[in-house]
């Protein structure tokens, strides 16, 4: 008897309706054949679904199975065809019926029978709502993710077993109720607070600008001075994630199996920070059955790159297209697929291989070619898309004792928080009109003049500085740039000479 | 880059040696040079050697040492090494200066790029690159503490260390100045500072004449020009400008170290230095103010 249940595949961010087609025959040499699928997955899947049955307690006697995914020629991967397949033989078998309202089954099985955590269900719940299904199956431990989404039940499955008996009507699943999103949104508290860090005020203060203006920023300085705390804390001065913005994050979260069990809606700006051994294809994305790479899962956050210089010319130079574009298109043959990747670039570095040039304590080790090589690399266009450029010196652990007796406690994030969201509100009022145009960071040269008025004070100090620091025209227009975001968050109008001076402070030390 | 080939390579033999290079126990056979000959080149020559890893503190000194050196007609003679001696040489012949660089290696053999620059900026300036080595030898770890002998030989001041540590190749040209019987000075530095190790150990054990101001080099030449230290006027200044100087005067501090200090926010503070910067009252260097 033929059966066949609906499904999902995911492809790229997308996720497409599959039919599940399953033929059981008592006649025929008995057998277990599935087509739609490459060889390899094919294979695990039958094992696993074979005997998940059995240990439901199901007499799953020797017969010729017959199993394909439809259509053919979508590429398929992942483990999530468990459950319809396993629904699939049961209906065939006649243990259960599936005349019924049409519905998707999505979820990996376990030997035991249990579903397992399954990526991917975010965007089945999407999917099923544009499709107006009414009614889902998932693995329980991922069936918040897909509680947000309105219109849909969820049903949240535990076994192979729970669903039978609901199916044959003995004991209901009771659905999910929907979450709201909003609701979801509230109350979220950063991982790493700035008032957590003491000292470096002066990177704090960069990293709230930068976070103001959508800048990337490049931090210089020798192991230990806090680099990577400072970058991680970054997340949470940015404004809250809007419904939107958190949606699109829930997608590739979902996608890469990022969500933990139990977990709904992503709230946290993400950060990421992907080593510098990563593969070109695990920080751009790729893959014969294209994959989101660190660039889209730091979307609306944080990509933090520690020792900047260490990666590889490839991976550096493919920034480029997610610097400039806020998205990354991967073209294969089946097609090509296109990733958001929308982040705050936060690079950091140590002064030299070995990290101690120019300390007074240590002693440096590296020769001089080591250290020109080094640098080398932090030139070229990739340095090009950072506007703010600062040292991050060690901080001595005496002096911050000596703060804390004070009784000087940090600025805490929501302060700065609460800045960030006002210079942010100037910005989108400002540009408003302008197409493709969110903060000040994404400015092109010809819009400064009509949104970057500077004061006579200002212009006259920025032509000294140009003549005085030998700046590039480059970096001149970075500083205007800079300026603006510094005058934003002083609610100012113009841009004054005392924004400029600021700015000055970040500018592009080794030209 | 290059351009430096252009100038022939010249042979000296022993009789033509500047005098200092004469009367050592153990002078070369012969040597080889680049550049335009000049006797008047070793009439008042001080050597000058330090480290490799020469910090903030070598680069301002040699910044205040040199002009008035130079302004003294004295020659710069150093090691064409990267670290203090290139920033010697450089420094020499920014102020117009004529100098002498006696390389650890042969005349075609070149550390660096960036050595090239400065190679034909010297022979440009009517100075020498001179060595005791074939042209293409290439540079050992014995032939620098060689080359050192001639280093201290060839002076006629004497020799003058800025920063080096204790296991130095600075401190292996001040041995050999001693047993030279040439002047040996040093310029103390910071005790924590390890290139400094060094310079303050000569002038501990008395190898060597502390310096610490200009004119103590210059005390038993006949010198014209000695400035002393820069007088500024610090008058035109606001008052947080001021507080800053107070400050920097002690040592050089990190912007943040500032604003603790002052109690003022570091964005006020970066703002001043901005300016402070473009009036050169203050530079930066590796996150660290100092004052200029």
């Amino acid at each position: 008897m033929l059966t066949k249940v609906s499904s999902v595949a995911n492809y790229g961010l997308k996720a497409v309706e599959i039919e599940v087609e399953v033929n059981v025959a008592e006649k025929g040499f008995p057998s277990f054949g599935i087509v739609g699928i490459a060889s390899k997955s094919g294979e695990e899947l039958k094992e696993r679904v074979k005997t998940a049955i059995i240990n439901t307690d199901i007499d799953f006697r020797p017969m010729k199975v017959t199993v394909n995914l439809a259509p053919a020629d979508l590429p398929k991967d992942g483990s999530g065809y468990d459950l319809p397949i396993a629904v699939g033989i049961l209906s065939s078998m006649g243990e259960l019926d599936m005349t019924r309202e049409k519905a998707y089954f999505y979820g990996e099985l376990s030997l035991d029978g249990t579903l397992r955590h399954t990526r991917g269900v975010f965007l089945l719940a999407v999917l099923a709502k544009e499709q107006g299904i009414k009614n889902i199956f998932v693995p329980r431990l991922c069936a918040n993710e897909a509680s947000v989404v309105e219109g849909v039940s969820v049903y949240p499955v535990d076994s192979l077993k729970s669903l039978i008996l609901h199916l044959r009507g003995a004991k209901k699943i009771v659905p999910l109720e929907t979450v709201i999103v909003e609701e979801v949104l509230s109350d979220i508290r950063p991982e790493f607070d700035f008032g957590e860090i003491l000292g470096q005020e002066t990177a704090k203060r960069a990293l709230e600008i930068a976070a103001s203006g959508g800048h990337n920023i490049f931090m210089m300085g020798p192991p230990g001075s806090g680099k990577t705390m400072l970058s991680r804390a970054t997340a949470g001065i940015l404004p809250d994630l809007s419904e939107r913005e958190s949606l699109e994050v829930t997608k590739i979260f979902s996608i890469t199996g990022n969500i933990p069990a139990g977990g709904s809606l992503i709230r946290l700006r993400p950060f990421r920070c992907p080593h510098h051994t990563t593969s070109l294809v695990g920080l751009i994305g790729g893959g014969s059955i294209p994959h989101p790479g660190e660039v889209s899962m730091a979307h609306r956050g944080v990509l933090f790159l520690d020792e900047f210089p260490e990666f590889g010319r490839n991976s550096l130079e493919a920034l480029r297209q997610p610097l400039e574009d806020g998205s990354v298109n991967i073209s294969r043959s089946a097609g090509s697929i296109s990733f958001p990747a929308q982040f705050m670039l936060v690079a950091a570095a140590n002064p030299c291989p070995c990290g101690f040039l120019g300390d007074i304590k240590k002693e440096c080790h590296c020769s001089v070619h080591q250290i020109m090589n080094y640098q080398k690399k932090l030139s070229g266009p990739i340095m090009d898309r950072i506007d703010l450029h600062l040292n991050v010196p060690a901080v001595d652990i005496n002096k911050l004792m000596l703060d804390s007796t004070d009784g000087i406690m940090s600025e805490k994030s929501k302060n700065i928080k609460l800045r960030v969201i006002q210079a942010r509100e100037v910005q989108r009022k400002r540009f408003d009109k302008v197409i493709d145009i969110h903060c000040n960071a994404d400015m092109k040269n010809v819009h400064l003049k009509e949104f970057a008025k500077l004061t006579t004070d200002a212009n006259l100090l920025l032509k000294q500085a140009v003549n005085k620091f030998n700046l590039s025209a480059r970096t001149y227009f970075r500083l205007i740039k800079v300026s603006r975001t510094i005058a934003d968050l002083a609610g100012s109008l113009n841009i004054g000479d005392s924004h400029v001076a600021e700015a000055l402070q970040y500018r592009v030390r080794n030209e | 880059m290059n351009e430096w080939k252009k100038w022939p390579i010249e042979l000296l033999t022993k009789d033509d040696f500047p005098k200092g290079l004469r009367n050592i126990s153990n002078p070369p056979a012969r040597m080889f040079y680049r550049g335009s000959w000049d006797e008047k080149l070793y009439e008042k020559t001080i050597t000058i050697v330090g480290s490799r890893r020469m910090t903030k503190y070598g680069a301002d000194i040699i910044k205040k040492v040199i002009p008035i050196l130079v302004a003294n007609g004295i020659t710069i003679i150093s090691g064409f090494m990267y670290g203090v001696d290139i920033e010697c040489h450089n420094q020499c012949l920014d102020c117009g200066g004529k100098t002498l660089a006696i390389a650890g290696g042969g005349l075609d053999t070149i550390e660096s790029q960036y050595n090239e620059k400065l190679y034909t900026r010297i022979l440009e300036s009517g100075g020498l690159v001179m060595s005791e080595y074939e042209p293409n030898f290439k540079p050992t770890i014995w032939s620098f503490p060689q080359r050192d002998r001639l280093m201290s030989a060839i002076s006629t001041i004497g020799v003058l260390v800025i920063e080096g540590g204790i296991k130095s190749g600075s401190l292996i040209t001040a041995k050999f100045a001693l047993k030279q019987g040439k002047r040996v000075m040093a310029i103390p530095g910071p005790i924590n500072s390890m290139v400094s190790e060094g310079t303050n150990w000569l002038i501990k054990t008395d190898g060597a004449e502390m310096i610490t101001e200009i004119s103590d080099i210059l005390k038993e030449t006949n010198s014209v020009h000695v400035q002393t230290d820069l007088f500024r006027d610090y008058a035109d200044l606001s008052e947080i400008e001021k507080k800053i100087i107070v400050v920097l005067e002690n040592e050089a501090v990190t912007v943040d170290e500032l604003g603790q200090k002052l109690k003022i926010s570091v964005a006020e503070i970066g703002r001043n230095i901005s300016l402070m910067m473009m009036r050169d009252l203050v530079e930066e260097n590796g996150g660290k103010i100092y004052l200029s």
